[in-house]
């Protein structure tokens, strides 16, 4: 495709190349031959003329009518360009009057004359595409619905002038020759006249969208009307002055009558195209100042919203506000201070003001008790005639002449105030205010976003903590459990989301008996773990002295009650194997009770018992009993903590340990392990899309001894 | 999650502060509890009844809650009875062994009653 256009480009450039030579080399011969006279070769004339200006046409219109654009072209500083290059061409065109050396009349006779003619004609010619191009593709860049719309009625009627002009044109032989009627010459005038009337008219409309012209600064925006001046009174000049008299013009008909016609067709619709430009430009002068304002705060704020995506730091933030609102307002001096509590403001970014002249206006002048307390911004216009807070005798009051205070709020409190300074009175204006107080929004934004980014990084933090507490807390638990004859033991934990208060383990009493325990801490989060922790460490070392299961509750109960908080409790079961004969005791201290499992029963143990650290001991050791029950082989005891059986499902309704005793009744489970993982596929297909709420842990002890 | 749901209320009547339980008391929930059964404490109030016939559902943290004020109130000579619990609920209290720490009732009245008698 894109060698297909360089092709056709290539090929249209050199048959513009060969139509310029052959033109040329044609008038050359027919001079030669002397049969070179003005008025003969039409056919000649009109062919060569006609096929370079659709030649030249193709080539500027190689891409189409309609320009692409996109955003980050500098339109202005193009358009700025291609202005002066149509500046330069009238000029030529202008200047080329001046060296046509021979009357035109002389050019049959003079060869030089004719090659120079030619040339001059050829680049007449050139000129009037490019500027029909110029103003196509400027009207193209700034376009609106109607432009198309416009561009055609413009061209019908540029196609009509071209055919009707050598009418309008005072030469009123026709083409065979003869007169042309007078009636048809008054139609064909006014036709010509009206037609050129609703040119004109399309021509001035088009040009519709000229912002682009308004936003210029001032500077650029005067130097662009000095420009569009200049052509457009050269434009006219040329075209007014085009006469059978004078010399371009019978250079131009001599070389082709469509030609002469095209160019200062050509020139006239780009000399209106400029007036209307004039008309807009000046119109926008008088407001250009405040259109460059205006555009600067866009700027200001545009740049305020980067710094604020980019940086996190708040105080970067704040200088740059304070800056930007420095500059946006015109001022000559601002500060920004933030109030910490009661005590003196924190002055945070100073620009052109010193601290101690900031602290002096505070101390001496009671600034800061002005400013703490204003709820909105506030403007004093001129500060010798309201002069409030500081009497002129200060240094620096020929800058400070009228000021701006903006209090800034953020997370709901008062963050501080941003003063700007003005040396003159009544520097400011409304429209100054509301930047500023827009500022202000912007670093409230930032403010608050500070914050929560730093609370979402402790918040991280705190979770990282609390995973490797978890992790810890995991190894806490026994990673093997011992192995017993005739016994066949597994355990299994699966904590909840946060720390848990579950626990487990598997020690010695003082008899030399196995005992496996399982506990549970009330409540969940770090002060279950504290606990469970703590259990852990020194509920083997008590086992070691105690003679049995119940005698190691009653120990342990001695040792936690009165030194944890009132509203906890641990609950805990003590299971002792006591010989290898399936021969089990349990001990419950307000844990729930143990699950016997064989022949398809399921049996609660539930010996009296209260929760340990509730009660002191003498009232504990009452309540507490231990109970015998032995296994038959292949019997299991379970032992569970309330993750289990409180588990919930998608309706929130409970598991309940009634539902899982039926469970158990119905299996065929010969291994420990087969327990847990049977358990834990039952319980989790119960939660089905619920989450795990609580801890969940799961002892089995199946009796592989003799049978009974 | 049903933590949401909880509703307290409470009445006096003769000295002593009914306190009413409605839907699930846990972890989140029971800092509510605990604030109520505490003004009833500071206030002077040692004669308290909790009625959990509209509760649902207690956790560990629950039961912590009472833990906390019983033995105060007891020493001013006055108690915190308990009374028509649903027997799921009463099943949790049951397994800790709070039956022996706690006076549970089927009724309200018979929780009136008892404390009329200590009187």
């Amino acid at each position: 495709m894109i060698l297909d256009k360089k092709i056709r480009a290539s090929f249209l450039l050199y048959a513009i190349l060969v139509i310029i030579l052959t033109r040329i080399a044609g008038d050359v011969i027919l001079f030669l031959v002397h049969q070179f006279s003005p008025s003969t070769p039409t056919l000649w004339k009109a062919f060569t003329t006609i096929s370079l200006t659709i030649a030249l046409f193709l080539y500027f219109f190689r891409d189409g009518f309609s320009v692409k654009k996109t955003i980050s072209t500098d339109f202005a500083g193009e358009y700025f360009r291609d202005l002066k290059l149509v500046l330069l061409f009238i000029f030529i065109l202008h200047f080329s009057k001046f060296l046509i050396i021979e009357n035109p009349q002389r050019i049959d006779r003079n060869l030089f004359a004719l090659i120079f003619s030619d040339l001059l004609s050829l680049f007449c010619i050139f000129v009037s595409v490019y500027y029909y191009w110029f103003f196509n593709k400027w009207q193209s860049i700034h376009r609106h619905i109607r432009t198309r719309v416009y561009m055609k009625i413009i061209n019908i009627c540029f196609v009509i002038l071209i055919i009707l002009f050598p009418i309008f044109d005072h030469s009123v032989i026709s083409v065979t020759g003869q007169r042309v009627p007078e009636e048809v010459q008054e139609i064909v005038r006014a036709a010509t006249f009206i037609t050129l009337i609703a040119m004109l008219y399309f021509v001035l409309i088009i040009s519709k969208k000229n912002e682009w012209i308004a936003i210029l600064p001032k500077k650029k925006k005067l130097n662009f009307l000095f420009l569009i001046l200049l052509t457009f009174v050269l434009s006219i000049v040329f075209d007014i002055s085009h006469d059978n008299k004078d010399e371009l013009y019978r250079t131009l008909y001599y070389f082709s009558p469509f030609s002469a016609r095209f160019i200062y067709l050509n020139v006239f619709i780009l000399s209106i195209y400029f007036l209307r430009l004039i008309l807009t430009t000046l119109g926008s002068l008088p407001t250009a100042e405040i259109v460059e304002h205006q555009t600067q705060e866009i700027q200001s704020l545009t740049y305020l919203s980067k710094v604020l995506a980019v940086n996190r730091d708040i105080n970067t933030i704040v200088e740059s506000v304070t800056e930007m609102a420095l500059r946006a307002s015109g001022g000559s001096a601002a500060w920004l201070e933030k109030y910490n509590g009661d005590g003196k403001p924190e002055l945070i970014s100073l620009k052109f003001i010193s601290e101690t002249n900031i602290r002096e206006l505070h101390d001496k002048f009671k600034l800061s008790t002005v400013l703490r307390g204003i709820k909105e911004p506030m403007l004093v216009e001129s500060i010798p005639e309201e002069g409030t807070f500081f009497p002129e005798a200060l240094e620096f009051s020929y800058y400070a002449k009228s000021m701006i205070a903006v209090p800034i709020f953020a997370g709901g409190e008062r963050y501080g105030t941003l003063v700007v300074f003005h040396p003159e009175e009544y520097g400011f204006n409304i429209e100054r205010l509301k930047v500023l107080s827009s500022f202000n929004d912007n670093i409230a934004i930032a403010i608050e976003n500070t914050r929560l980014i730093s609370d979402s990084i402790e918040k991280e933090k705190y979770k990282k903590e609390l995973k490797l507490a978890r992790d810890m807390q995991m190894k806490l638990l026994p990673q093997e459990l011992p192995l017993v004859d005739n016994y066949d033991i597994s355990a299994y934990t699966k904590p909840a989301e946060e720390v848990g208060g579950d626990f487990y383990d598997m020690g010695k009493l003082k008899n030399g008996k196995y005992c496996i325990l399982i506990g549970d801490v009330s409540g969940k989060g770090i002060s279950a773990a504290f606990y469970m922790a703590q259990l852990k460490g020194i509920v083997l070392a008590i086992a070691k002295e105690s003679e049995n299961g119940r005698d190691l509750l009653v120990r342990l109960n001695d040792t936690l009650y009165g030194k944890m908080d009132k509203r906890m409790y641990i609950t805990l079961s003590a299971l002792v194997i006591e010989d290898g004969m399936g021969n089990l005791s349990l001990s419950r201290a307000g844990h729930l009770p143990g699950l016997k499992v064989g022949e398809g029963n399921c049996e609660f143990i539930k010996p009296p018992g209260l929760g340990l650290g509730l009660k002191e001991n003498g009232f504990f050791s009452r309540f507490i009993d231990e109970q015998k029950l032995t296994l038959n082989h292949d019997n299991a005891l379970l032992l569970i903590t309330d993750g289990v059986n409180e588990v919930r499902n998608e309706m929130n309704e409970e598991l309940g340990l009634n539902n899982l005793k039926l469970f158990l009744e119905k299996q065929v489970y010969i291994t420990s392990k087969e327990y847990i993982d049977g358990i834990n596929e039952y319980v989790t297909d119960y939660m089905g899309n619920n989450i795990q709420h609580d801890d969940i842990t799961i002892i089995s002890l199946v009796y592989k001894g003799e049978i009974q | 999650m049903p933590e949401a749901n909880f509703e307290i209320s409470k009445q006096t009547r003769e000295g002593i502060d009914c306190i009413y339980l409605k839907g699930y008391l846990d972890a989140h929930t029971a800092p509510e509890l605990e604030s109520v059964i505490s003004e009833s404490v500071t206030g002077g109030v040692s004669k308290i009844i909790i009625n959990f016939r509209d509760l649902d559902y207690i956790s560990s943290a629950g039961l912590g809650v009472f833990m906390a004020f019983i033995e105060d109130v007891r020493e001013k000579g006055g108690d915190i009875k308990m009374a028509e619990m649903k027997p799921r609920v009463f099943n949790v209290f049951d397994l800790l062994g709070f039956p022996v720490l706690f006076d549970i009732t089927e009724k309200e009245s018979l929780a009136v009653e008892k404390f009329e008698i200590i009187k």
